[in-house]
């Protein structure tokens, strides 16, 4: 008699409808409140795992009053996380300050992940810039 | 698509500014003018909405539009984002401003 164990196992999630995605932001900006400048929210059928964060701040004119300029990415859920951050007060023209992080967090659904930018300086302006680049499968 | 949108919050590391959308990039805004551009995903985009942005254009961030954004356009909108990420009906209601 043949027996037939109905105990398979699930997929590995880059075989469950996976697909790569990606995105970024740049922008020259003077000093603002804070700001959400990227959102990815997860569907209620799927889930994401981030892989990599790049960004970077690069002061291209001179504050008069040089505040705090901060570029930071979370994931916003119950138990938010803040995954990279860039905080500086240096206010030297073209110096630039960055993060690269190579990521395995998984991101459910209604959970998003987002960056933000905020310059408490007066004056100058500063060059942001993010990419990020993810998996998403069915959950 | 490139969308001139309502923006919220307060400005704070608690309540930062944002936009009323789920998935969303390239935010620039007008604190003053409460607009903001962003680049949204086409598939969160109502099809009538997106025909209201085409008929609507707009190029900076502190002209009013001609007309106001219809509330059944905002409403309708909120009902394709419930049905596409399945997340609940109260969850987001973008207004093109």
């Amino acid at each position: 008699m043949k027996v037939t164990s109905y105990a398979v196992a699930r997929p590995a999630y880059y075989d469950r409808n996976a697909a790569s995605f990606s995105g970024g932001y740049d922008a020259t900006l003077a000093p603002h409140a804070d700001t959400n400048r990227v959102s990815v929210t997860v569907a209620a059928t799927q889930k994401v795992i981030l892989e990599g964060v790049n960004m970077s701040t690069q002061r291209l004119t001179v504050a008069t009053v040089i505040g705090l300029v901060g570029f930071y990415s979370n994931v916003a859920s119950t138990a938010g996380f803040r995954m990279t951050d860039i905080s500086t007060t240096n206010n030297v023209v073209n110096v630039r300050e960055r993060q690269f992080v190579t990521l395995n967090v998984t991101i459910y659904a209604g959970e998003s992940f987002t960056s933000n930018t905020v310059d408490s300086s007066t004056g100058g302006t500063v060059y942001y810039i993010i990419q990020y680049k993810g998996t998403t499968f069915s959950a | 698509m490139i969308i001139r949108l309502a923006l919220i919050g307060s400005g704070t590391n608690t309540d930062p500014y944002r936009i009323d959308l789920p998935t969303y990039s390239g935010v620039i805004t007008n604190e003053t003018t409460g607009r903001a551009f962003a680049d949204v995903p086409a598939i969160d985009v109502s099809p009538d909405v997106a025909a209201f942005v085409s008929a609507y254009p707009t190029v900076d961030l502190t002209t009013p539009l001609p007309v106001p954004f219809p509330a059944s356009l905002a409403n309708g909108w909120a009902e394709h984002l419930a049905r596409r990420y399945d997340l609940g009906n109260a969850r987001w209601h973008p207004v093109v401003f």
